[in-house]
């Protein structure tokens, strides 16, 4: 079984505003896609539509051929961690075993203390989400999603407020992850995103999408509609390679 | 003090005190961790359109209440699932729209409505052991409910969207715990009536929650909160020749100021 992702000339409209418009996009199993572009793009939009939250006005939303609504349990959704109420009396344990609700071996302990481990949230598990750092919460919902063993992860803004060095950190365990899981996150911090993904896209509503690692000026030009100067130290065209010499 | 519990109302008094606890902390708690206080608010204050229709068709009053307060539950509910960006507007008017209706429903009803006055600020001495029984069967639906959906009820009042990626059928989940929380207010007319049971809802589960780890310790420890308060009220009450309804409610008020002022000390001296 394939669990390839599939987009065809999805468009969607929140009341007569028109959010995103005719996406078409595929993404290969064990993926790691970036998607980039400016706040109020639809960024969040395309991965509530991915993990099945919204529907689209048009367009099909498939994971290895078959519709969404039926394949939601293959899709793990990592919210971003302001998505919740801070001081909800909550342990990190019982958030992350949220995770298995609804899902066959409700009871499986053993691979919740797996997931806790491989997000390095072991030594966490009894303390109060509230408590925690940015970094950390980030890493409970991912444990969180984990629990349920996606095929395909979905992160929205995994980076955002939280310091670089922790930053660091989460890309660097996604990567590990991505070695049998297609991950696909959106943010807007570019610079990030180039040095940990295969592949890069382009979101203002519309997605621009080469399937190469490589932003290109024209790509940010139409995505952020204004001209852009990239952070490559003189190399225009080529953000990637330069970033990742001086890691 | 031994000899208050010969009088009967005294004794039912006591037992639908620590009964209505029992479903005002359960319930108390998901009101104040999801933060639905002004829902609960509409949900509560349109009962008292039944209360008039009681009064009017000659029925028990708390019978109306029951099909206000969960008709208001079950509109709530609907308008959620709409999305709709003026809900609090309309939940304002579903309040309005319960208190006006009661309000005309007696001025139609010809004589004197004299113990309309405790159902809008509650007398618990005048509890009759039917009503007792009604309370306990209250308890018995909510306590079975919340353990039967614990973990789908904690999956959509800590992080609602999540849920719905689970494939968790949240708009239903919301359904019954809104009439849940319309079985509560039953409850709780009697007791502190509506126009202050809002706050025997919510101040019980505010305080718990200056302690509590986990949603099950805020359930305890919100119970406690409201035995304590419910029943020392009822003895202030009694001995003071004081309203019952407000005694319970500004000593619960007192509560979570001390209790307040405690925590904020505390974290203040290990800061």
């Amino acid at each position: 079984m394939s669990f390839y992702v599939e987009l065809n000339n999805v468009s969607v409209k929140y009341g007569d505003s028109l959010i995103l418009e005719d996406i078409n996009l595929r993404v290969a199993e064990n993926e790691f896609l970036g998607i980039i572009g400016p706040n109020g793009g639809g960024k969040t939009t395309l991965l509530k539509v991915l993990s099945g939250l919204i529907k689209p006005k048009s367009g099909s939303v498939t994971i290895g051929g078959k519709k969404i609504e039926t394949q939601k349990s293959l899709v793990g959704y990592v919210p971003q961690f302001t998505s919740f109420n801070n001081d909800f009396p909550i342990n990190v344990l019982e958030v992350v075993k949220m995770g298995r609700l609804g899902k066959m071996g409700n009871e499986n302990d053993d691979q919740i203390l797996k997931c806790l481990e491989t997000m390095q949230i072991l030594n966490l598990r009894d303390e109060q989400i509230g408590n925690l750092s940015g970094g950390q919460k980030q890493r409970v919902l991912i444990a969180r999603a984990l629990v349920g063993g996606p095929k395909i992860l979905l992160l929205d803004e995994p980076t955002a407020s939280i310091d670089s060095k922790t930053g660091k950190s989460v890309y660097e365990l996604l990567n590990k992850l991505n070695e049998t899981t297609t991950i696909i996150l959106v943010s807007h911090d570019i610079g990030a995103i180039s040095r940990h993904v295969k592949k890069i896209g382009c979101l203002n509503k519309k997605l621009v999408y080469h399937d190469t690692k490589e932003i290109t000026k024209e790509m940010l030009e139409s995505t952020y509609q204004c001209p852009v100067d990239l952070i490559a130290h003189g190399i225009p065209h080529r953000v990637l390679e330069h970033h990742h010499q001086s890691i | 003090m031994i000899d208050l519990f010969q009088y009967d109302f005294f004794v039912n008094a006591f037992i639908a005190s620590i009964l209505a606890s029992i479903a005002c902390g359960i319930i108390g708690s998901y009101v104040v961790v999801k933060r639905i206080v002004f829902i609960s608010g509409g949900i509560s204050h349109s009962a008292y359109g039944g209360i008039g229709l009681g009064y009017f068709l000659g029925i028990n009053p708390l019978f109306g209440a029951l099909i206000f307060s969960l008709s208001a539950a079950g509109i709530i509910s609907f308008l959620r699932t709409r999305h709709n960006t003026n809900e609090d507007t309309i939940i304002g008017m579903l309040w309005a729209f319960g208190m006006s209706l009661g309000v005309l429903f007696i001025s139609f009803t010809p004589g004197y409505a004299g113990d309309l006055m405790s159902y809008l600020f509650g007398n618990i001495l005048t509890v009759p052991l039917q009503e007792i029984y009604i309370i306990l069967a209250i308890d018995v639906i909510i306590i079975l409910i919340v353990a039967l959906f614990f973990n789908q009820f904690l999956a959509i009042t800590f992080d609602e969207e999540y849920a719905r990626t689970l494939g968790l059928k949240v708009d239903l989940l919301y359904f019954i715990l809104f009439m849940l929380i319309a079985l509560t207010v039953i409850v709780l007319i009697k007791l502190v009536g509506i126009i202050l049971l809002i706050a025997l809802l919510t101040i019980p589960a505010a305080i718990a929650k200056h302690y509590a780890v986990s949603l099950k310790q805020l359930m305890f420890y919100s119970v406690a909160a409201s035995i304590i308060f419910t029943i020392s009220g009822l003895f202030i009450s009694y001995y003071l020749n004081l309203p019952t309804g407000s005694s319970i409610i500004l000593l619960s008020i007192l509560g979570y100021i001390l209790s307040y002022l405690y925590i904020t000390f505390k974290n203040k001296r290990y800061a």
